[in-house]
C-alpha cells in the first residue's frame, strides 16, 4: 500500500512531523476553554429565547428577551468563533512551524488577556442590561460606554495575538530558504491578515464614533457611515469563520481519510482570492438602504458574486480529494 | 527525503491528477451547481411575480 | 497551475452562471428600472416638524397615484393606518425620527431600511383589495416585535 505515489503525496503537505509544544498548547487550550464556555452560555441563551417565544416559559422581569438575544449573538458569533479559531490557528502554527519563541508566545498571551478583558467587559454590560443592542450594535441604539471599550479591547487583543502568528510564519520562511512553507502557515497568514484588515472598520466606528457619543462628547452620530464601517467588518467576519473551516477541509480532512490534498496551488489561490475580495464587499448588507447610489450597489453585487469563485474551487477540490482517496 | 521531494513537487500533482478518474467529483459539483442555478432563478421569478 | 479537465468544465459552468446572474440583474436594474430603494435625500431627524414630514399621511398625486409620507419611530409608524383604493400605485417616502427601522410588506417586494437622517423611497401597485400588514424587520429596541402598521386597500 505504501507505494511510490503515496510517499509523494505525503510530502506534498510539506508538514514536518512534530507535535504541539506544551507551552503553546497551553495558550491554545485556554482559547478553546473560553470558546466552549461562551458556547455553553450562548446556547443556553438560545434555548431560553426559544422557550419564551414558544410561550412555554415566561422570562423573569429582570431578564429581557433582547438582552438574551444580544448575549446569544455576541457569545456565539463573536466570542465562540474568535476563540476557537485562535486556538486552532495557534496550535496549528506550533504544530506545523515548530514552537513559538518565548517572546512571541508572551505577545500571544498579552493579546489573549486583552481579548478576554474585553470579552468580560462586554459580557458584564450585556448581563447588566446596559447593552441590549444585538451583536450588530447599530447606532443610534446606544450601549454603555464600557461595552464599547470592551469591543475595542477584544479587537485589539486579537490583533496582538495575530501578530506573533504572522511573525512565526515569516521567520520560518526566512530560516528555510527555498523550501515550500507549510500550507497551514500560508492559510493562517491569509486568515489573520483578513481579520486585521476587517477589524479596522469596526475599530474606526467604535473608537471614532460610538465611544465619543456614548461618553456624551458628541450628541449625534452618522448612522449610515457607522453601518458601512460595521459591515466593512461584518461581512469579512464570515470569511474569518469560513477560512478555518476550509483549512480543516483542505488540510485535516485529507489526513483523516488517509488521502492527499487535491492541489496545493489551487488551495493557495482560493485563500488569496478570499483575502482580496473580502475587503470591499460589506456594502451588500446595505442594499435596501437610502444614501447609497444604485451604481455602487451594483458594483458591490458584482464583487460579492466574485467571492463565490474560491468556494467553487474549494467544492471541486474537496470532492476530488475524497474521490482520489476512494479510488486508491 | 525532504530535499528530493521539493525538487519533484512541481511535477507530481500533474502526474497524480491523471491517475484516477474524477467523474464522481464532476457529478457532485454539477449537482450542487445546478441546485444553486435553479434556486437563483426560482427566487428571481418570485421577485418578478411580486412586482 | 494545472487545472484538471473536469475542473475546467466546473469553473466554466460556475463563473458562467455568475456572469449570467449579474447580466440578468444588470439588465433588470438599468434597463427596466427594478432597483433597490436608494433614495438620496436627507432630512434633519431632530426637526421633522419643519420638514415635509410635518404632517405624515397620504396625498393623491394623480388619478391612480398616491404619495404616502410616513415616519417610523419606536415602536410604530405615523400614521398607523393608511387607506388607498385598489389598483393605485403608492409612492412611499419614509424616514425615522429616532433609530434604524425597516418597512416591509410581507408577500410583496416592498422592503427597505429606514435610517434616521435619510429619506427612503419605494413604490408598489396594490392590485388586490384587503388589509396589508407592514412590519419593522430591523431590531429597534425592546418593543420591536410590536412595531407595525396597516394599509387598507379598498375595493
Amino acid at each position: 500500500m505504501m507505494n511510490q505515489s503515496n510517499l509523494a503525496f505525503k510530502n506534498n503537505h510539506y508538514e514536518p512531523e512534530i507535535g504541539v509544544d506544551p507551552r503553546d498548547g497551553k495558550l491554545a487550550f485556554y482559547y478553546v476553554v473560553i470558546a466552549f464556555s461562551a458556547f455553553l452560555l450562548g446556547i443556553l441563551g438560545g434555548l431560553l429565547q426559544g422557550l419564551s417565544r414558544g410561550g412555554m416559559i415566561e422570562l423573569p422581569s429582570w431578564l429581557g428577551y433582547y438582552q438574551i438575544l444580544t448575549a446569544h449573538g455576541v457569545l456565539l458569533a463573536l466570542v465562540f468563533t474568535t476563540y476557537i479559531i485562535y486556538g486552532f490557528l495557534y496550535a496549528g502554527m506550533s504544530r506545523t512551524h515548530g514552537a513559538f519563541s518565548p517572546r512571541l508566545r508572551k505577545t500571544g498571551w498579552i493579546g489573549f488577556i486583552l481579548t478576554s478583558l474585553g470579552t468580560g467587559m462586554a459580557t458584564v454590560m450585556i448581563l447588566a442590561n446596559e447593552a441590549s443592542v444585538l451583536y450588530t450594535f447599530y447606532a443610534p441604539l446606544q450601549a454603555h460606554y464600557i461595552f464599547y471599550f470592551g469591543l475595542v479591547f477584544f479587537i485589539v487583543g486579537t490583533w496582538v495575538t495575530g501578530i506573533p502568528m504572522l511573525v512565526h510564519y515569516f521567520k520560518w520562511k526566512k530560516t528555510h530558504p527555498g523550501e515550500p512553507a507549510p500550507l497551514f502557515g500560508f492559510m493562517t497568514t491569509a486568515t489573520i491578515l483578513l481579520w486585521i484588515i476587517a477589524g479596522l472598520g469596526v475599530a474606526a466606528t467604535v473608537i471614532g464614533q460610538m465611544i465619543p457619543w456614548a461618553l456624551g462628547m458628541t450628541d449625534e452620530i452618522n448612522v449610515v457611515l457607522s453601518r458601512s464601517l460595521f459591515w466593512y467588518f461584518g461581512h469579512p467576519l464570515v470569511y474569518f469563520w469560513i477560512m478555518p473551516a476550509y483549512m480543516v477541509w483542505y488540510l485535516v480532512v485529507p489526513k483523516v481519510i488517509g488521502g492527499k490534498l487535491f492541489s496545493a496551488s489551487l488551495a493557495k489561490l482560493a485563500f488569496v482570492l478570499f483575502l482580496l475580495f473580502s475587503i470591499p464587499v460589506g456594502f451588500h448588507h446595505q442594499l435596501m438602504e437610502s444614501g447609497i447610489s444604485v451604481f455602487w450597489k451594483y458594483v458591490q453585487t458584482i464583487l460579492t458574486f466574485v467571492v463565490v469563485v474560491p468556494s467553487l474551487l474549494t467544492a471541486f477540490s474537496i470532492f476530488a480529494t475524497f474521490e482520489q482517496t476512494g479510488r486508491e | 527525503m525532504q530535499h528530493s521531494d521539493v525538487e519533484t513537487k512541481e511535477a507530481t500533482p500533474l502526474k497524480e491528477t491523471k491517475e484516477h478518474s474524477l467523474k464522481g467529483t464532476l457529478y457532485f459539483v454539477m449537482f450542487i451547481g445546478s441546485f444553486i442555478f435553479i434556486s437563483w432563478f426560482v427566487i428571481y421569478f418570485l421577485f418578478l411575480s411580486r412586482i | 497551475m494545472h487545472l484538471h479537465k473536469y475542473e475546467k468544465i466546473w469553473m466554466t459552468f460556475g463563473i458562467g452562471s455568475l456572469v449570467l446572474f449579474l447580466a440578468v440583474l444588470g439588465v433588470s436594474a438599468f434597463a427596466f428600472g427594478a432597483q433597490p430603494p436608494s433614495h438620496m435625500h436627507s432630512v434633519d431627524s431632530q426637526n421633522l416638524e419643519e420638514s415635509v414630514f410635518s404632517a405624515p399621511g397620504v396625498e393623491q398625486i394623480d388619478e391612480t397615484t398616491y404619495r404616502a409620507r410616513l415616519v417610523a419611530m419606536a415602536f410604530g409608524y405615523d400614521p398607523g393606518t393608511i387607506e388607498v383604493p385598489v389598483g393605485s400605485t403608492v409612492i412611499f417616502e419614509i424616514t425615522s425620527s429616532d433609530v434604524v427601522h425597516s418597512f416591509a410588506i410581507p408577500g410583496t417586494n416592498v422592503n427597505l431600511m429606514v435610517t434616521p437622517g435619510h429619506v427612503n423611497m419605494t413604490e408598489h401597485t396594490f392590485t388586490e383589495p384587503g388589509e396589508y400588514l407592514v412590519l419593522c424587520n430591523e431590531y429597534c429596541g425592546t418593543g420591536h416585535q410590536h412595531m407595525q402598521m396597516k394599509i387598507e386597500v379598498t375595493p
